[in-house]
């Protein structure tokens, strides 16, 4: 759609860059979200970091700059990408800067990264517990996987690309979860027994083994207490039911 | 834009699972830790081997014919390609303490780069070729001030200007070009940097290039020289800008103790000019009575003072780290080279961008508009710091 709409939507990009100006809150709101990934990017290109979310002051600044950006826009700066992404390129510098100046606290940060527990000692406690916590929930993870025989790397391969099929399989593998006999096959054979779910739960072949790897690591995902990764997709499944 | 959480951590890439539920790797990036929740982009996507080996073969061979055809593409093109970001109307440089010189054409676009000392060659590796020169000099300014050759002690940075070639409308197009640079350093407004505008012309140019030294630098020079002439060309050249500013600084006030006025009515500099942008001093007795539209040295002179106070305690912490900011800064140039060149490439604001494009033209009329009021103005403008930077704003 955006495609067609080329002609017209350079008036609406200025058209709503002055509403901005104007005051209108909403739209502003609107535009900064649609602006996010040009932030994230610029600040990726910056630091070589990943922005993360539970720590993200980084993130923060660079909304505030896109905020400036779009205050301080006008038609003799240019591209406003351009403009905006100088601008928050120049508020992180700024504030990579700041941050090195009370160094002591991010050398602790830096030293526990490379070499790991004794320094640990020095951080947060709840935070350690919290990490180790997670770690070793992703490390059970990883067992359970492997135990049917696949690896990360192999999900990252067998991902069905489409949302649709990722929410069906995701839905067979519910299916699959409240099915007791199914379970303990799957369980015994240390595999997804395809022809056993497909005549139970009435799912082509073709699927089950197409997302084969997906369906059985949804299964172990939602069958264990990695809590993490669960809500992630739980919080899915809820975002496409409320956008339908 | 996708939540991710950090399964696993290999040597090249990361393992994670997204909060749209796809299990993806993306590119390492440092201090990411398992167990972590990042944000990331598409551009963050590990690029997976395209071609089973048994094709590598073909791959190879397409490659050479590539490389072939492109390399006779180019031979062909590289002389229309001048022609296409047309030719050299004017010359900026800028000297931090990197130096550079840019050729630009009509439409303030890059068409030629000199790096002019080693310092320039580290800091930036982009060739800048057709990008918008406001944006170029931005972005250096950006690196010097990560690097930190821009510190609280050290905060001088002077953009020098000349228009060349045979066109009649040099005045204007000098006051265009000048009104579009200090605009666009905007955005470093609440660094403290201590910016220096220097007006020149294609005959300063001409020496400037003779000595090899930079135009800023040729025109602090011939300001220094016009007080004590024994100083030489190539002290100039090795010394540092702020260092040239510290020495202009403490000319002018030897000059304040003994003799004010003599030197304003030979000043040889009045076809060049020197001031500052954010903050022209408003205790200057003498500006009222000038009539010069650019005078120069007055306005120079008592601009170039440091305005540190602020960042002074920080000053040693800033110099300490130096070392480490340098090595970070050879890595993040790549950085730095990526933004400009990648942005437009971003998919949904790519039509935007374009559309944009459209937009510059009417603005650049609009700004010609504006121009020639401030221009009628000048002598109003220029004379009087306060209402300068009042419309700077």
């Amino acid at each position: 759609m955006r495609g067609f709409l080329n002609l017209g939507k350079h008036d609406s990009l200025e058209a709503r860059l002055e509403k901005i100006k104007a005051g209108d809150e909403e739209e502003r709101e609107k535009f900064i979200k649609e602006y996010v990934p040009l932030v994230i990017k610029t600040i990726v290109k910056i630091t070589n970091r990943y922005i993360e979310v539970e720590n993200d002051d980084e993130f923060s600044i660079g909304i505030g700059a896109l905020n400036e950006a779009i205050d301080r826009y006008s038609g003799d700066k240019g591209n406003f990408i351009n403009y905006a992404a100088l601008v928050i390129r120049s508020r992180i510098i700024d504030y990579e800067r700041k941050i090195k100046k009370h160094s002591n606290v991010i050398s602790i940060n830096q030293m526990e990264d490379e070499d790991g527990s004794k320094l640990q000692l020095k951080t947060d406690g709840d935070d350690i517990a919290y990490s180790l916590e997670i770690r070793e929930q992703i490390q059970k993870f990883k067992n359970r996987l492997s135990e049917f025989n696949i690896s990360l790397e192999d999900l990252t391969r067998g991902n069905p690309k489409h949302k649709d099929t990722r929410l069906n399989a995701i839905n067979i593998a519910r299916d699959v979860l409240k099915h007791r006999r199914i379970m303990e096959a799957f369980y015994q054979k240390k595999t997804l027994p395809v022809s056993f779910v497909s005549r139970e739960l009435c799912v082509s072949t073709k699927v089950l083994k197409r997302s084969k790897k997906y369906i059985t690591a949804t299964i172990l995902a939602l069958d264990s207490e990695f809590e993490l990764i669960k809500d992630y997709i739980k919080g899915w499944e809820r975002e496409v039911k409320s956008n339908e | 834009m996708n939540k991710g959480f950090v399964l696993e951590v290999k040597d090249t890439y990361i393992l994670v699972v997204t909060d749209d539920c796809q299990y993806l790797k993306l590119k390492k990036r440092k201090g990411i830790k398992q167990g972590r929740q990042i944000y990331f982009t598409k551009e963050d996507l590990y690029e997976q081997q395209r071609f089973p080996v048994k094709n590598i073969g073909l791959a190879a061979a397409i490659g050479v014919l590539c490389m072939i055809s492109i390399t006779l593409i180019y031979n062909f093109q590289i002389f229309n390609m001048k022609e296409a970001f047309g030719t050299a109307v004017a010359v900026v440089s800028l000297d931090i303490n990197p130096s550079f010189e840019f050729e630009i054409d009509d439409e303030n676009r890059v068409v030629e780069v000199y790096r002019l000392n080693e310092d320039a060659k580290k800091l930036a590796g982009k060739n800048f070729i057709g990008d918008d020169i406001i944006n170029v000099v931005s972005s250096i300014i950006d690196s010097a001030w990560r690097m930190k050759y821009l510190t609280a002690e050290s905060n001088s940075v002077v953009v020098s200007f000349a228009v060349i070639g045979d066109r009649d409308n040099h005045e204007q197009r000098i006051q265009e070009l000048e009104k579009s640079i200090e605009n666009g350093l905007q955005i470093h407004k609440d660094r403290n940097i201590n910016f220096i505008y220097l007006r020149s012309d294609a005959g300063a140019l001409e020496e400037a290039r003779r000595n090899e030294v930079s135009l800023g630098k040729y025109e602090l020079f011939k300001i220094i020289s016009q007080k004590d002439s024994s100083v030489n060309i190539d002290e100039i050249k090795s010394s540092g800008v702020q260092n040239l500013i510290d020495k202009i600084n403490e000319q002018d006030e030897g000059k304040a103790n003994g003799n004010s006025s003599s030197s304003d009515g030979d000043n040889p500099l009045n076809d060049s000019s020197i001031y500052r942008n954010d903050d022209i001093p408003k205790n200057n007795p003498d500006q009222g009575g000038k009539n010069e539209k650019f005078d120069s040295s007055k306005h120079g002179e008592s601009t170039v003072k440091p305005e540190n106070d602020e960042n002074d305690g920080d000053a040693k912490e800033d110099e300490k780290e130096v070392e480490e900011v340098d090595d970070k800064g050879l890595g993040e140039e790549k950085g730095e080279k990526d933004v400009e060149a990648e942005i437009p490439e971003y998919d949904e604001e790519d039509n935007k961008s374009e559309d944009n494009d459209e937009s510059d033209e009417d603005a650049i009329d609009e700004k010609d508009d504006m121009e020639d009021v401030n221009y009628e103005d000048g002598d109003y403008k220029y004379n009087s710091g306060e209402e300068s930077s009042e419309e700077s704003k």
